[in-house]
Formats: structure tokens, C-alpha cells, sequence
């Protein structure tokens, strides 16, 4: 017996030993392990080309199509447009595929293309690929896209379709963008503000395709006349050929992209601008935080997508150039579907009997509420966010108009949200309970959290009440959000996602965030006449205090409304290696490498 | 009975095998809503756009037995679905992905089964000596650690701390563009493969330093089932009259042990391997991630998460298919380890 004892304890004596020496790393104080970083040198790997290491696949590859930072910035690449902003400036531009422009009346703008651009395959831009651009992103118009900036100005009317019928014919297309001579005229159906069409232009949705190439490829022929041109209305996503294949005259062309796993851009040889430094780009798509940090550390990639809570384990590592407190015009914000798809997986039983949600559970202003006065931004904006973000009380940021650091906003506050989820559906919500999932991209770890803060705390106020969590891949939540049925918008309860501005300007918050057509409130369900009116007045305002208090005003509706949960309006950080020059911060440039057509690696 | 017989018999018996499991799966699929159902049987995106003509053109509001004869008819085509997470056919979905994972259970099943073999074998030869000791707990910490916490450390030790020595993912992004440039051909899209048939050592070598973390997470935790079991099956074999005959005879310890109990051991070791290379090739969900190993577990479980139908049944298939497969293939093995199964269908 005490033979066998013995074998027994020095079983447990290596193993116990094992352990400790596994475990020996962790037992390091904080300081320790800084002043271990301290000392770490990334190596330069790679020259010339640059790597970065991130968490959201590319939604698509087609400029008319892509409308989230991840396709955005390879579009951006790939593609150029007719003018870009002169640098970090919002309101100068200079000219890409233009050489020149003329505003000649509140209604008409052209723009002289550029001679002597080859696009990737070799072909020579002509104006008539500038137009076939714009008209081919008209004509497809997908839900949920970018080509409502074209609508509003060319027709009037943010959305063109309505259940599947154009509002808009042929003629009025073709005569929206027409070719004269070298010169490319855009016809406008209202006034316009043409600074704000500049800045629409800079964008990755103006990118100038190659006609022969889309065509012979079997894409819309420009063709308007007949109806076969609306056949190529509201496609599949990975019906257009321009999904996954670029041709662009932009300095980089598309080698490949491994759908969830990266993309690779090849320097173009027929690239006509200012040569680039970067041979390649090459974006990677890693979820797990471990390895973007140490890919980062060893000199793998050039930049990482760093969620703000880690940011500690990277401080004080000479080799790396934190750029921090960017001053970015964005928001994070939760938004509550009020015409849930019925056949959603996500809503349990789909009634309102404790285990499930009905379709319209969120059309009730006091669910909106509760859930509003139950979510802790304290919190979320010290623990998550680190204390680099604003609370706001509206989709209007910083320094826009109808931004008020003083506006009315929503703070965590469970007595009230007890007495909305109480009066809640003549009180069914709070006698019976409910269940849904919500969703995040995976990868985000600082959406999982606010999911999680949502959570617990309405658990908190009642048992009955659960939400359970799921990652989801970056391109399915897109495509969960934007999408709709014959009866219903799309199947996800509750969704989270944060807005970049497309043009530095309050309408572009006001109208995605509220208009009846705006590309979060259309698939939200929310929006009415008298608040798209009011939209649109203060759309076409000339700057000063009669625009700020129409903002103000829209800002006090999207408060009493709360058709969604206003987060936080952060401040950017980006993590390059040492190595990486040039970068500078334009608030509206998609993702985060920034302009690397004038950025370079070297050790010095 | 011959041994080609016996092969034939044995793939015969598949047929009724496989006409089980693909009930089974269908009949799980009748769980869902005529809506969701019809996307097995889409195969573009423009046919997930108009589901009430699927619904109608294949029958799916029709009897269980009608719809299992129109579905299993796709299947025989090859049409597994449509795969909306990475936006190609459920079968193309599982000839991209598996690539990556059958490279990483090729390497590691031979070195766990080796590796389990031959320490199982010498645990048992010398019961209750330190070695034995030794080995038991190296199997119960193997067992019992965590893979992604066994993963994770291994990165932070040979990744972190030995700055790139053994990198994630699949390649080098240096690599990658050498292994899919037009002068590498990819015969299997396996890369350690592909560089041998192309007579390519920089891309080979790239690819084995990025096997090396993901292979040893998977053996070391899989390693100390194989040792574990090898140990109690030498030991029975060990404790059987002919071993006592045979060291009578005066016959060498080392020849008794590898060649007389080692043989006869190794049966109830060639099933679980069978079965460990056909769970390693089904994907390793949690190695594939840490590793950004994007393989079919990888491609499985991203479907899980979004409720993608088609692609969950479509792997579920493959999987039963595999482990169908791979049991034939154990069951041959039988015959080669023991002649007595091929003789009579039995061991006697």
C-alpha cells in the first residue's frame, strides 16, 4: 500500500511540476512583461511589399456593389475615380481620371477625362467607361448600396425600384450621365450641392470601370434601349462578374482572393500615374488576436487590426508606430429590426410566449426604450472602448452639424427600463419573457462585448429575458442585414454595426440612419414622411445655424424614437511596424492602411 | 476466403451502409421548413432568389420517400447545395477546404500512431517501472490539455518567443505567390505535395514550418489515447500463453515483445486509427482556427455558426462517407494483421 502511495505521489509530484513550469509565463507581473516588450525589434520582412493582418473578408469586389470598409479599401486599390480629396482634406480635390471641371449651373457638372490612362488589361480610358460606370451602377442599384448618392442627385429619390418596378426610365439614365467630346456632363434633377457630389465622387463606388472588358465578360452591354437592361437590376451578389474579378487603371490589379482567407494585389505595369512603392498588398484575414499580435511583433505584417482592449499588450514596443487619437467620422451603433424576416432562424418561436420574439417585437417604442435605458455606456465606453470615444445621443457626429455634446442621450438606467419593458406590449414582454440571438462578426471582439453588456443586463432585470450571442463571418452579416423578402426586411433581430462617412457632411448620417430609404433605416422598417421631410429640407440648407438646429431637431426625434442604440463616436488607432512611411488620416479613405499609393517600407 | 473476396464483399456491404446514413440525414433535413430545404438543392445564387420554384420544381411539399429519391438523385450528380458562407457549391466547398485538412491529418496520424506505438509498446515491457510512470503522465497531460490553450502556447513559444520560427497559416506570403504562380502546377492543391511533384524545395520546407504547430498540437493531445491503449493491449497480449511459450522457447525479450505481442496488439490500435484519421481529415475545428489552417473543419463550423444548411448536411455527408470508407479500409487492414478475419469473417 504504501508502495503503491508513493507511485501515486510522484505521479502527482511531475505532473504538479509540469504544470508550474507550464504556467511559469503567466506569473509574471505586468511590469515584467512590458519591460520584456520593451526590448522586442521587429525585423523588416517582406520589403516591398506590404501585409496586413485583419478580421472582415472583402463583402465583393464591384465598386457598384461594395459599400463596407473591407471592399472598399481593395476597391480603392484597384480602381480610380475621377477626382480624390487633396490629401486630409475634406473640401480640396485633386484630379485622378479628370484633368478638369465645370460646375455649369446649381443642376449641371462636367469633368474633361484624362488621355493616355490604360487600365490594367492594357485598354486606353475613354469617356464613354466613365459613363457606362455610373449608368451600370444606376442600373444595377443593388439594396442596401452606395448608389443612393448617385439617385439623390441625378433623380431626386434616393431608391429608383420599388418592388422590383423602376420609378426612373431608360431616358431619364441615359440623360443623367452623358459623353460630350473628352468631357463627361452629370445631369442633376434637383439642386445639388456640387461640394458634396465632389466628395461623393472620391469614393470607391465612382471607380471607372472598363467597358469592353465588363462587357465582354457578360456584364450590362450600356444598352438602354428595349428592357433587357433590367435584368441587370438588384443581381445576386455573385451574379456580377465584377464579384470576385478587378480591372482597374488603379496602381495595384487583383491576384487573388481566397474567400475568409486573403487577398493579393500585384503591382499593375500599366499603372500610368506616379509609380507606387508597394509591389504587393496583401490583406490576410486572421481571426484569433494571438496570431495578428505576433505576425505584428515578427515583422509577418506591416499592420493589424488591434481590438482596443488589447492595446495594452502592445504599449511601449519601440519597433511599433501607434497613430492614435485620429479623429474619425464614424459612429457604433445597435439597430432594432422592426420587420423581422418571420422565417428567421434567430427569433425562436417567433411569438411572444417566452420563448421567442414576434416579428414586430421592436416596432414598440417601449421595448426600444427599455432596451436603450438597459444598456451601460459608462462601460462600454471605458472598458471596451478605453475611454477613446463620445457618447452620443444621435447618429450626428462630431464636428458636424446638429452635433451637440449636450444633446439628450441614453445612459444605463434600470428603474426606467424596468417601467418601458413593463408597459412594453400591454405588459406580455415582462410577464412572459423573450429570447433571441444576436449576432457580431466574429473577430470583433469589442461588438461581442456590447452584445454582451445588452445581455446580462436585461437578464438582470428579469430572468425570462435571454438573448443568446453568435459570431457570424463579415460578409453574412452584411448579407443578413441587407437583404429583404416580399414581406419583410431581414432575419437579424438586432444588428450591429458601426457607419464611416461617405461624404463629411450631417446628411450622410441623417439619411442612412433615418430616411424612410436610408441604408440602415429601410432595413430596420423605421422612417416616416414627416421626419423624411425634414431630412430632406435640412439636406439642401446652406451651412449656419438654421441647418445646425434642423439637425438639432432631427437629432431630438432620433432621441424620442431610439430606433436604435447609439454607442459611441470613436477615435481611430492605427499599429503600423516602424517601417511603414507616409500615412496620413483622411476620415473618409475605407479601412485602415490608409493611402498606400503614397506610403513605403523602408528600415531607415 | 480470399482476400480480393473478402474487399468485394466488404464494398458491397457499403451500399446498404450508406443508404442508412443518407436516411438519416434526410430525415433531419425534413426537420426544417420547405423554405430552407430547398437551398440543398440550389446550386447558384440566382435559384437562392427564387426558393418558391425550387420548392415547386423539386416536390419539396411532397411524401418523405419521394423527396428522398429526388434528393439523393442530386446528390448523385454531385449537387450538395449551395454554401452561402463562402459563396460556392457545397462540393466545390468541400474539394477547396479539404486540401489543407487532409495535409494536416497526412502528417499527423502517421506520427501519432507511430509515436503511440512505439512508447505504448515499451510502457507495457516495462510495467510499473519509471518509464511506465513517466508515460502515464505525459498521456494524461496530453489528454487532458486544452487544444487551444495548448495551441495558443505553442504559438506564443514558437512563434513569439522564437521570432517566426514556426509561422501560421499555410504559407509564407512569399511562398504563396510562387505556389500559385503559373509555373507551379497544383495537382492536389496540398501544398507539401504539390512541392514535391514540383520539384520545389523553398515552397516544401515553407509549408512544413507551417505544419509544425498545428501538426504537434493535434499529436500531442491525440498521441496519449494511442499510447494508452497500445500499453493495455500489449499487456493483454503480453499476458497470453503462446508470449509464455515463446519466452520458454528462450526466444529473445525484443522479438517476443515487437514481433510475437506487438502483432497481435495492434488490432484494437488500427480501428481507433482508422477512425483518428478519418475525425483529423473531418477538419480540427479549434487547430484550424488558432492556426488560421483554413480546412474544411474551418469551412464546417463557419457554417455551423451561420445556420447554412445545405453546407451543414453537405459535411455531415462527407463525414459519414469518410468514416464508411475508412472503416473498409481498417477492416483490410485486419486481414493483413490477422489472416484468421479473412479466412472465416471471424477471428476464431
Amino acid at each position: 500500500m504504501s508502495k503503491r502511495l508513493s507511485k501515486m505521489g510522484w505521479i502527482v509530484l511531475v505532473a504538479l511540476l509540469c504544470l508550474a513550469l507550464a504556467a511559469l509565463p503567466a506569473c509574471t507581473t505586468q511590469g515584467e512583461q512590458e519591460e520584456e516588450e520593451e526590448e522586442i525589434t521587429i525585423p523588416l520582412k517582406n520589403p516591398g511589399d506590404f501585409v496586413q493582418q485583419t478580421i472582415g473578408d472583402v463583402d465583393s469586389l464591384d465598386p457598384a456593389w461594395g459599400y463596407d470598409t473591407a471592399s472598399g479599401e481593395q476597391v480603392d486599390y484597384i480602381y480610380e475615380t475621377l477626382i480624390k480629396f487633396d490629401r486630409e482634406d475634406t473640401l480640396n480635390f485633386v484630379y485622378v481620371l479628370a484633368t478638369e471641371s465645370q460646375i455649369v449651373n446649381s443642376k449641371q457638372i462636367k469633368f474633361k477625362i484624362r488621355t493616355g490612362v490604360k487600365f490594367q488589361n492594357g485598354n486606353d480610358l475613354t469617356p464613354s467607361d466613365v459613363e457606362y460606370s455610373f449608368e451600370r451602377a444606376i442600373v444595377q442599384d443593388r439594396g442596401g448600396g452606395p448608389t443612393w448618392m448617385f439617385n439623390v442627385p441625378l433623380f431626386g429619390r434616393a431608391r429608383i425600384t420599388s418592388a422590383g418596378v423602376f420609378k426612373v426610365t431608360a431616358e431619364q439614365i441615359d440623360n443623367a450621365v452623358e459623353v460630350d467630346g473628352d468631357w463627361v456632363v452629370f445631369n442633376f434633377a434637383i439642386d445639388y450641392p456640387m461640394l458634396q457630389w465632389k466628395q461623393i465622387l472620391t469614393q470607391s463606388w465612382a471607380s471607372i470601370l472598363d467597358k469592353e472588358w465588363c462587357v465582354a465578360n457578360g456584364e450590362w452591354d450600356g444598352d438602354l434601349t428595349g428592357e433587357g437592361w433590367k435584368a441587370f437590376n438588384r443581381p445576386a451578389k455573385q451574379d456580377t462578374y465584377l464579384y470576385n474579378k478587378a480591372m482597374g487603371t488603379g496602381p495595384w490589379k487583383l491576384d487573388i482572393w481566397e474567400p475568409g482567407e486573403y487577398v493579393r494585389l500585384v503591382k499593375s505595369d500599366n499603372y500610368w500615374g506616379t509609380p507606387v512603392s508597394f509591389n504587393k498588398v496583401v490583406t490576410q484575414f486572421v481571426d484569433e488576436w494571438t496570431s495578428r499580435k505576433l505576425a505584428l511583433l515578427n515583422g509577418d505584417a506591416d499592420l493589424v487590426y488591434v481590438p482596443r482592449m488589447y492595446i495594452g499588450e502592445l504599449a511601449g514596443i519601440a519597433d511599433l508606430q501607434p497613430i492614435k487619437d485620429l479623429p474619425e467620422l464614424s459612429n457604433d451603433s445597435l439597430f432594432f429590426n422592426m420587420d423581422i424576416d418571420p422565417n428567421s432562424d434567430l427569433i425562436g418561436s417567433g411569438a411572444l410566449d417566452g420563448e421567442g420574439i414576434t416579428p414586430d417585437f421592436f416596432t414598440d417604442v417601449d421595448v426600444r426604450k427599455g432596451f436603450a435605458y438597459a444598456f451601460d455606456y459608462d462601460i462600454y465606453l471605458e472598458d471596451v472602448m478605453l475611454g477613446e470615444g463620445t457618447m452620443l445621443g444621435s447618429p450626428l457626429v462630431s464636428p458636424l452639424a446638429g452635433y451637440d455634446p449636450n444633446a439628450k442621450k441614453y445612459t444605463l438606467d434600470l428603474a426606467k427600463a424596468e417601467e418601458h419593458l413593463k408597459k412594453a406590449w400591454g405588459g406580455q414582454v415582462w410577464e412572459k419573457g423573450f429570447q433571441f440571438t444576436m449576432v457580431y462578426n466574429s473577430g470583433n471582439i469589442p461588438r461581442k462585448t456590447a452584445c454582451e453588456i445588452l445581455a446580462e443586463n436585461l437578464f438582470q432585470l428579469n430572468e425570462k429575458f435571454l438573448i443568446s450571442i453568435l459570431p457570424m463571418t463579415w460578409p453574412s452579416i452584411l448579407d443578413n442585414i441587407f437583404t429583404e423578402t416580399d414581406v419583410s426586411k431581414g432575419p437579424l433581430p438586432l444588428f450591429q454595426i458601426g457607419w464611416i462617412a461617405d461624404y463629411p457632411d450631417a446628411d450622410n448620417f441623417a439619411t442612412p440612419f433615418m430616411h424612410s430609404s436610408g441604408d440602415f433605416s429601410y432595413y430596420q422598417g423605421y422612417g416616416y414622411a414627416e421626419l423624411d421631410a425634414k431630412i430632406e429640407t435640412a439636406r439642401y440648407m446652406n451651412s449656419g445655424p438654421a441647418r445646425d438646429a434642423a439637425y438639432k431637431e432631427i437629432s431630438d426625434i432620433y432621441y424620442n424614437d431610439a430606433p436604435g442604440i447609439m454607442l459611441s463616436q470613436p477615435l481611430g488607432r492605427r499599429w503600423f511596424t516602424k517601417y511603414i512611411k507616409g500615412f496620413y488620416f483622411n476620415p473618409t479613405i475605407p479601412g485602415t492602411p490608409g493611402p498606400l499609393d503614397v506610403m513605403s517600407k523602408s528600415a531607415s | 476466403m480470399e482476400l480480393r473476396a473478402y474487399i468485394i464483399r466488404r464494398l458491397l456491404l457499403l451500399i446498404p451502409v450508406l443508404f442508412g446514413v443518407t436516411v438519416f440525414i434526410f430525415g433531419i433535413t425534413m426537420l426544417f421548413s420547405p423554405g430552407q430545404r430547398a437551398t440543398l438543392y440550389v446550386t447558384s445564387p440566382q435559384q437562392m432568389r427564387d426558393l418558391p420554384a425550387v420548392i415547386e420544381q423539386y416536390g419539396l411539399d411532397r411524401p418523405f420517400l419521394v423527396q428522398y429519391v429526388t434528393w439523393i438523385g442530386q446528390v448523385f450528380r454531385g449537387n450538395l447545395g449551395w454554401s452561402t458562407v463562402v459563396s460556392m457549391p457545397v462540393g466545390k466547398a468541400i474539394l477547396h477546404y479539404l486540401p489543407a485538412t487532409l495535409e494536416l491529418a497526412m502528417c499527423a496520424t502517421p506520427l501519432i500512431i507511430l509515436i503511440g506505438i512505439f512508447f505504448g509498446t515499451r510502457a507495457a515491457a516495462q510495467k510499473d517501472k519509471p518509464f511506465d510512470h513517466g508515460t502515464r503522465v505525459v498521456a494524461i497531460m496530453g489528454w487532458s490539455l486544452p487544444t487551444f490553450w495548448l495551441g495558443l502556447l505553442l504559438m506564443m513559444i514558437f512563434y513569439g518567443y522564437f521570432r517566426g520560427l514556426f509561422p501560421p497559416g499555410r504559407l509564407s506570403v512569399q511562398m504563396d505567390v510562387v505556389a500559385n504562380s503559373a509555373d507551379f502546377i497544383r495537382y492536389t492543391r496540398i501544398n507539401t505535395l504539390d512541392a514535391i511533384l514540383n520539384l520545389n524545395g523553398a515552397v516544401l520546407l515553407d509549408a512544413l514550418r507551417h505544419l509544425v504547430m498545428p501538426v504537434i498540437t493535434i499529436s500531442t493531445v491525440n498521441v496519449a489515447f494511442i499510447m494508452r491503449l497500445m500499453r493495455s493491449s500489449m499487456l493483454e497480449s503480453l499476458g497470453k500463453g503462446y508470449i509464455l511459450t515463446a519466452r520458454a522457447k528462450g526466444l529473445d525479450e525484443r522479438v517476443v515483445v515487437n514481433k510475437h505481442a506487438r502483432r497481435n496488439a495492434l488490432i484494437p490500435v488500427i480501428t481507433v486509427s482508422g477512425y483518428l484519421f478519418a475525425g483529423l481529415a473531418g477538419g480540427a475545428v479549434i487547430t484550424e482556427t488558432i492556426f488560421s489552417f483554413k480546412g474544411i473543419g474551418w469551412w464546417a463550423s463557419q457554417s455551423a455558426l451561420r445556420l447554412d444548411i445545405p453546407s451543414v448536411l453537405g459535411f455531415a455527408l462527407f463525414m459519414a462517407v469518410l468514416f464508411v470508407l475508412v472503416n473498409l479500409v481498417v477492416d483490410i487492414l485486419y486481414t493483413r494483421v490477422d489472416p484468421r478475419v479473412r479466412l472465416g469473417g471471424a477471428v476464431q
